[in-house]
């Protein structure tokens, strides 16, 4: 029975491919990336780059930012890694700036803002405070 | 209030740092506002015909996506300076059915489909595609 025990690790990149294909692709990064390079290369697929929804959301109008630590992790750590693969972002209005000035996003296409109130959306949009 | 002429968008557009690194590669935005956040009309007037000019790629818009938003806008003090030959797609929600002809009076000549709500005359949804001028 000692040997019975299969870790993630021991998987064939195929499995590991459809598991992670059915998990939210935030958490898989927030969780496996930098754990080793064999995770990292299977996570850098584009079908987890492409979208990437870095926001708390529960129900309509109760979208939040993600916590410090998960948005320190994010902004440190796995967006340098991708950020020529991600194509669309969707962002709370508040972390916003941060998150589009933590890398290079040479492909991004779309750009999903939630979460905008009167100061944060004139100031992004007209220059004014 | 400030007044909308091309002067100040133009003057606004170099003030803004952030979305000025991304104004030519972004053809994709949705917005939304938060719905009981109190936001004047003019404020809103002066948001989406400076998205317009700032983002010069733009191929769709969506502005307000949620159907229970609250917010809307009016278009009556948009000048007629603020076009885009690129966008194809716009979602929006405004106040009356003039808004809706402002903003199909040919400002946007490539535009193909138009998906509107007007709030004034309770809950309406006009959907438009394939718009020919």
């Amino acid at each position: 029975m000692k040997y019975s025990c299969v870790q993630l690790n021991d998987l064939p990149d195929e499995i590991l491919l459809l598991i992670f294909k059915k998990l939210n692709n935030i958490e898989l990064f927030y969780s496996l990336i930098g754990v080793n390079k064999r995770l990292d290369k299977i996570l850098r697929d584009c079908i987890f780059t492409n979208t990437l929804t870095l926001l708390e959301y529960f129900s309509y109008n109760r979208i939040y930012s993600l916590s410090d630590p998960i948005l320190n992790r994010f902004c440190w750590q796995i967006l340098p890694n991708i950020e020529h693969k991600i194509k669309w972002f969707n962002l709370e209005a508040s972390s916003m700036e941060r998150i589009l000035l933590s890398g290079n996003y040479s492909n991004l296409s779309g750009l999903g803002i939630y979460n905008i109130t009167k100061e944060n959306g004139l100031h992004f949009f007209t220059g004014k405070m | 209030m400030i007044n909308l002429t091309g002067f100040n968008l133009i003057f606004y557009l170099d003030q803004t740092s952030l979305t000025h690194i991304f104004k030519n590669q972004i053809s994709s935005l949705v917005i939304e506002i938060v719905a009981n956040e109190y936001v004047a009309y003019e404020d809103y007037a002066l948001i989406f015909p400076n998205i317009i000019i700032m983002f010069s790629n733009l191929k769709y818009l969506n502005f307000h996506p949620s159907d229970v938003c609250l917010q809307r806008i009016t278009f009556n003090s948009v000048p007629t300076s603020v076009f885009s030959s690129t966008l194809l797609e716009l979602r929006i929600q405004v106040f009356t059915v003039e808004d809706c002809l402002y903003l199909l009076d040919g400002r946007f000549d490539q535009l193909r489909v138009f998906n509107v709500r007007i709030r004034s005359g309770g809950h309406t949804i006009l959907k438009i595609y394939k718009v020919d001028f």
